[in-house]
């Protein structure tokens, strides 16, 4: 047979077979819908493309939020924002790591700060398959770098506390960014904010009589720009020496409820009365005292106190007080402890084993600091001890924890647009069992002025409200709350390029798959993953007659060889 | 053999080709000034400077002229054309004798006859006439009087447009020559810097400056004044003196008034630091029966850049009670000089040519200079070698109290007495050695009653009345109530602390010596007399002429009627502030606030602002050079470098600042976990009072 007949033969076998329309019985699976939910879509972008692209040809596949579907594709190794929403089989494709890769899973930083402190930005990364390479961490305020640390990771997956120190610049809510790559490798970014205000820690230092301690102490509080002073000392009967406004007495709690911490010198002149209105500052305002004793409790002051067996130690060997290293060191060689602490105390110094010197312990929502170093002053010269340091520090410590009036918390003070943040609103004097008939209202202040009414729920404990914030508009704003005459606020930033720190919730991921009884993937094998979903699905391919016949693609090779064969037949001279 | 005539007329060709040639030169010397000539007023490729235009057209001139002279050089037979041409009676004659003298064959009598007929030719020709240079000379030098005016024209163009530049463009430092010349007496030789960041010169030392800018004036300013710098030619010249850390600025100026970018350079002055010396042997106070002694004494002196003498001075004091005599003098020794900053001396000094008596006493101390002028000489460690007197116990120098019973032990005599006890231990019954370590503890606290009376603290530390002092303690409680009057700077409070050190080892020596417990007194005793030392090292004389206790403030003792006591009550106390940490912080808050790519300007202001704040610092002047680095790179448009140093300077000043902050505390736990720990604490326990 010639090539001429040959394709003449092929072109009318195509032309027939598309006039008879034979069907072909084949087993097919019906197109179903999957559903991927990108988890972390700026960093894993390449990845959902990738699934898309495996599952396009055989799913009608759906790129979103978590919804109704016939199954869904979880990319990421976060929980996704509704996962509650997610219905039917879950199969979680999870990046794969082969290459360094870091997240920023939390970020500590106080929530205020004054305007002289400095603030300590601890990031703890989440750093994997970069084991001895260097890990940089830089802090960001604006468009400039203020801190820079750097972190070698020992192993292949690890988890490190980096701290940055910040030092603000100016009184506001400042936002920060904190920024962490592996050489040019991998990074991550998350963003911060840190009010800082330009107020100063209202403290009263009272001695009922002249101490040496206490004027020590005293002077080295006053010399702390973030302390404001009020001082009182009773020289004798009837004759004081005071500075500033400060209370005649500790008789009256509403006079000094005003202050946050109370310093008191030689407590052992305390009356009954006052032991009861430094009860009532403790337990009703929450506040902070130090006790700098002089010789053991007793009576009235060591019920407050609490402690028994008080012993004194005056053997005369000066000893180093371990303290937090945050406070600093002092010296001593005269002690004054008890055997047996109270109940809930915790010591902050020690002077030698079982010898505590300087020890706290809560009452009610306050607490009360007891000092039993009695002869530290004597060694306060800084080449000796870090007495000009350690006192500003832990009262400025105690003061900070002393509760406002109001107390605002939110869980995310950087926001995306439509995000939302939980609001928790503690009243101070609710919580302390005080009744008011003051209303509270809560609002969203934007920075055009713009309020929006935040809608509040009494909370689990007494006192506490929360609520819940919804970022609408971005920009800074700041989240209002007043209660009678007090009010307080909190900033808050919402802003479409913020970065948030997030935990690595991979585990949570492999129980949430696990619970839905689907299946994970690495990112790195998605050649399993149509069979795997169908598998989940669990729809067994159903017989379905095919027509090959009706593609319109066989004109194609009809044309060709007909045009072939014409060809060849001018060629030889035939037409 | 070439004949006569053959010889003529070779040597009248060459002439003529010679002389040919020397026109070709003069007209290719003509030709390349031509070419000078339009290259200068084109400006290609040197637009000024009158040197480089002068080369140019010399390089030209002596170019053209070589390229013709060597390219169109004559030949014998070219010339002779040249002459034909000009002479038509020779006929071909010299054409003809020109190919004959080249070679060609013909006949000899042809050549003879050619040559003879030639040769007469010649007779009748002059070259200056046949070939003249008169036309040639003549392009030349109209082709030198073009170019000379042309490099006139562009040397006065090319300063005229400096001087329209300088006062139109924007105006720029482009260059900065400093000439540090130390102060004279140095002798050292002057160092020469090209835009430097920063400028490390000894103080005195003189600097000259040189800056080119483009500008109509240029400001110099420091820390302690601003002067402008006066104009030599196309640079500004100035000089300055160098006295204390800071800066040098240059600020251009055009002449419509607009400034341009400062140029900041940091200034570091290295202080010429004064010698020092020590009387190495024997170091120590020596005590001798009598005068027929020999005492060896070394002196090391050293300067950091060169000593300029050393002596040995000694102070005899003769005499007692009320009459004593002084006499100074030089003691002569041989120095060795291991460098111009290392010294050492030594000499064997005889005390018998001194005439000491008994009782008697010299003084001696290293003097030594440099060469500041004007500069205190610096003195040793005073030293005494004292000529005891019979029967009495070795005095710690003339100020001791003359109850020598109670005063005269030096703490080393009780380090002596201790160390003595100790060697005859093996020879004591353990009552007597505790006896006698009784009794040398007792004489410590004799010594230690000195010293504190010596600081005007008491004696009676209030643990009980008879006891004569503490063992143990210093009176804290007086000290800390002298504390204002050292605060107000009103005691003699340098080495104050060590003082207070020694007195505190002396107690526990005492107490120990009181316990038996010898060799640790020892110990203490040691410790003691070195911290005493260091309080007193320069002024030991002084330590023992001191007659009058420091002077205190009784008005600020609390003491006075009771009548008139009384409550007081003061204003509360307004935050401390410290205005460096309070500039370096503003400092950070303006580099914070800069933008991402800031100007030159910016930076540079803010680096003369951190050299403003402490220009003594080193910390800040490194963050200084670093800023002006960045300045520098943001003026070249190196933005990248420029962000980085900005960045690596915040996170630096940062740091400073950060470590004198205070840390923000971090407020432990919520209030509900504050309250459930109160509660857990509380337990069963009702409150003692609590308001209903």
């Amino acid at each position: 047979m010639t090539p001429r007949r040959w394709l003449r033969t092929v072109a009318i076998l195509i032309a027939l077979l598309g006039f008879l329309d034979p069907s072909v019985p084949t087993q097919r699976f019906a197109r179903a819908e999957v559903r991927v939910v990108a988890t972390n879509s700026d960093r894993d972008a390449l990845l959902v493309a990738s699934v898309v692209r495996r599952l396009s040809g055989a799913f009608r596949v759906v790129v979103g939020e978590a919804g109704m579907s016939d199954a869904t594709i979880l990319v990421g190794d976060r929980l996704p924002r509704a996962v509650e929403a997610i219905r039917g089989p879950l199969v979680a494709v999870m990046p794969s790591r082969s290459t360094p890769w870091l997240a920023i899973e939390h970020v500590a930083v106080p929530s205020g700060a004054l305007r002289d402190e400095r603030v300590d930005v601890t990031a703890q990364l989440r750093v994997v398959g970069a084991k001895g390479r260097a890990v940089n961490v830089a802090l960001q305020d604006g468009a400039h770098v203020v801190a820079r640390t750097s972190v070698t990771p020992a192993t292949a997956d690890e988890r490190l506390a980096v701290a940055l120190p910040y030092v603000a610049t100016k009184v506001d809510a400042v936002r920060l960014r904190i920024v962490a790559e592996v050489g040019s490798a991998a990074a991550t970014a998350a963003d911060l904010l840190v009010e800082v205000r330009d107020t100063r820690r209202d403290v009263l230092a009272f001695d009922l009589r002249p101490s040496w301690q206490a004027t020590f102490v005293r002077r080295a509080l006053e010399a702390d720009a973030r302390l404001a002073v009020t001082s009182r000392v009773v020289a004798s009967p009837g004759i004081t020496r005071s500075r500033g406004s400060s209370p005649t007495a500790l008789t009256d709690p509403a006079t000094i409820a005003r202050h946050e911490v109370l310093v008191i010198g030689a407590p052992g002149l305390l009356s009954e009365r006052e032991v009861a209105a430094i009860e009532g500052f403790l337990r009703e305002r929450g506040g902070r005292v130090v006790l700098l004793l002089e010789a053991p409790p007793a009576g009235p002051l060591l019920g407050l106190v609490g402690g028994s067996a008080w012993r004194q130690d005056s053997s005369g060997r000066v000893v180093d007080l371990a303290a937090d290293s945050s406070l600093g060191r002092l010296r001593g060689a005269s002690f004054l402890f008890p055997a047996r602490l109270p109940r809930g105390a915790e010591v902050i110094a020690w002077a030698g084993e079982g010898r505590p010197a300087i020890w706290r312990r809560p009452v009610g929502d306050g607490e009360v600091v007891v000092v039993g170093a009695l002869d530290s002053w004597q060694r306060r010269a800084p080449t000796e001890s870090d007495f000009g340091r350690f006192w500003p520090a832990l009262v400025a410590g105690l003061a900070a924890s002393a509760p406002p009036p109001i107390e605002i918390g939110l869980s995310q003070t950087v926001l995306q647009p439509g995000d939302s943040t939980r609001l928790t609103v503690t009243l101070r004097d609710i919580a302390a069992g005080r009744g008011s008939d003051a209303s509270v209202a809560a609002r969203l202040v934007g920075t055009d002025g713009g309020r929006t009414m935040v809608r509040l729920w009494p909370g689990r404990a007494l006192g506490t409200l929360e609520g819940t914030v919804r970022a609408t508009t971005s920009g800074p704003g700041r989240i209002e709350v007043r209660w009678g005459a007090d009010s307080a606020s909190v900033p808050m930033l919402v802003d479409a390029a913020a970065r948030s720190a997030a935990p690595g919730t991979a585990d949570l991921v492999s129980h949430l798959v696990a619970g839905a009884r689907g299946a994970q993937l690495s990112g790195d094998n998605l050649a399993r993953l149509p069979d795997v979903v169908h598998k989940l699905i669990g729809a067994d391919p159903t017989p379905e007659r095919w027509h090959p016949m009706r593609s319109p693609w066989w004109i194609l090779p009809f044309a060709l060889l007909l045009a072939t064969e014409w060809w060849l037949r001018r060629r030889a001279g035939d037409a | 053999m070439p004949s006569a005539e053959q010889n003529t007329l070779e040597h009248f060709l060459d002439a003529a080709r010679r002389r040919a040639n020397q026109g070709m030169a003069i007209t290719g010397a003509s030709i390349g000034l031509a070419v000078a000539a339009f290259l200068t007023i084109v400006g290609w490729p040197i637009r000024d400077g009158l040197g480089p235009l002068l080369l140019l057209g010399a390089l030209a001139g002596v170019g053209g002229g070589l390229r013709w002279a060597l390219l169109r050089r004559a030949s014998r037979r070219s010339v002779a054309v040249q002459i034909e041409s000009r002479v038509p009676a020779c006929r071909n004659l010299l054409v003809t004798a020109s190919e004959l003298l080249a070679g060609s064959r013909v006949d000899p009598y042809v050549a003879a006859l050619v040559y003879e007929q030639a040769a007469a030719l010649m007779e009748s020709l002059a070259l200056p006439a046949v070939l003249p240079n008169r036309a040639a000379l003549q392009r030349l030098m109209l082709a030198a009087a073009v170019w000379g005016s042309a490099v006139t024209w562009r040397a006065t163009h090319a300063e005229q447009a400096d001087v329209m530049a300088a006062q139109s463009g924007p105006p720029a430092i482009t260059d900065v020559t400093v000439v540090i010349t130390p102060p004279a007496y140095l002798k050292l030789a002057a160092r020469t810097l090209n835009n430097p960041g920063r400028i490390e010169a000894v103080a005195g030392s003189r600097l000259s400056i040189t800056v080119n800018a483009r500008a109509a004036a240029v400001q110099l300013e420091t820390l302690a004044e601003r002067s402008s710098l006066a104009r030599s030619g196309k640079a500004f010249v100035g000089s300055a003196t160098v006295t204390a850390d800071g800066f040098i600025a240059f600020e251009p100026a055009g002449g419509d008034g607009q400034l341009g970018d400062r140029r900041l350079i940091g200034l570091t002055v290295l202080a010429d630091l004064p010698p020092t010396v020590v009387v190495r042997t024997p170091g120590r106070d020596l005590h001798f029966p009598d005068g027929a002694r020999t005492v060896s004494i070394a002196i090391d002196a050293n300067d950091d850049h060169g000593l300029a003498s050393l002596k040995l001075r000694a102070t005899t004091v003769s005499g007692s009670g009320e009459r004593f005599s002084f006499a100074e003098r030089d003691v002569p020794i041989t120095i060795t000089r291991q460098g111009a900053g290392r010294w050492t001396a030594s000499t064997s000094w005889r005390l018998a040519a001194l005439g000491l008596e008994p009782g008697d006493m010299v003084v001696y101390r290293a003097v030594a200079t440099d060469h500041r002028p004007g500069a205190t000489p610096v003195e040793s460690d005073a030293w005494i070698v004292e000529i005891t007197a019979p029967g009495s116990l070795a005095a710690s120098g003339f100020a001791i109290d003359p109850e020598q019973n109670r005063y005269a032990l030096s703490q080393q005599m009780v380090i002596l007495k201790t160390e003595r006890l100790l060697a005859g231990k093996a020879r004591l019954t353990p009552e007597a050695f505790a006896d006698s370590a009784a009794q040398i503890g007792m004489e410590q606290r004799r010594v230690r009653a000195e010293f504190v009376f010596m600081m005007g603290g008491e004696v009676d530390d209030g643990h009980g009345h008879g006891e004569e002092i503490s063992q143990t303690e210093l009176n804290e409680v007086a000290e800390a109530e002298g504390e204002d009057e050292l605060a107000a700077g009103r005691l003699m409070n340098a080495g104050r602390l060590a003082l207070i050190r020694g007195i505190r080892d002396m107690s526990r020596a005492a107490t120990l010596l009181g316990t038996n417990e010898v060799p640790g007194a020892l110990i203490e005793e040691r410790k003691a007399l070195a911290q005493i030392e260091q309080a007193f090292s320069h002024s030991r004389i002084i330590l023992r002429a001191l007659t009058q206790r420091e002077s205190l403030d009784f008005s600020r003792r609390l003491s006075g009627a009771l009548a008139d006591a009384a409550s007081s009550a003061e204003a509360a106390a307004p935050p401390p502030s410290d205005a460096k940490r309070a500039a370096t912080r503003q400092l950070l808050a303006a580099l914070v606030a800069l933008p991402p790519v800031p100007s030159r300007a910016s930076i540079g202001a803010l680096a003369e602002a951190a050299l403003r704040i402490d220009p003594a610092d080193a910390r800040l002047q490194a963050i200084a050079s670093g800023l002006t680095k960045a300045a520098d790179d943001a003026g070249r448009g190196e933005t990248v470098a420029a962000a980085q140093g900005l960045d690596r300077m915040t996170t630096r000043l940062s740091t400073l600042v950060g470590a004198s902050a205070p840390r923000a505390v971090t407020a432990p736990g919520s209030g509900e976990s504050r309250r459930l720990r109160g509660s857990l604490a509380d337990g069963p326990r009702a409150p003692t009072s609590r308001q209903p």
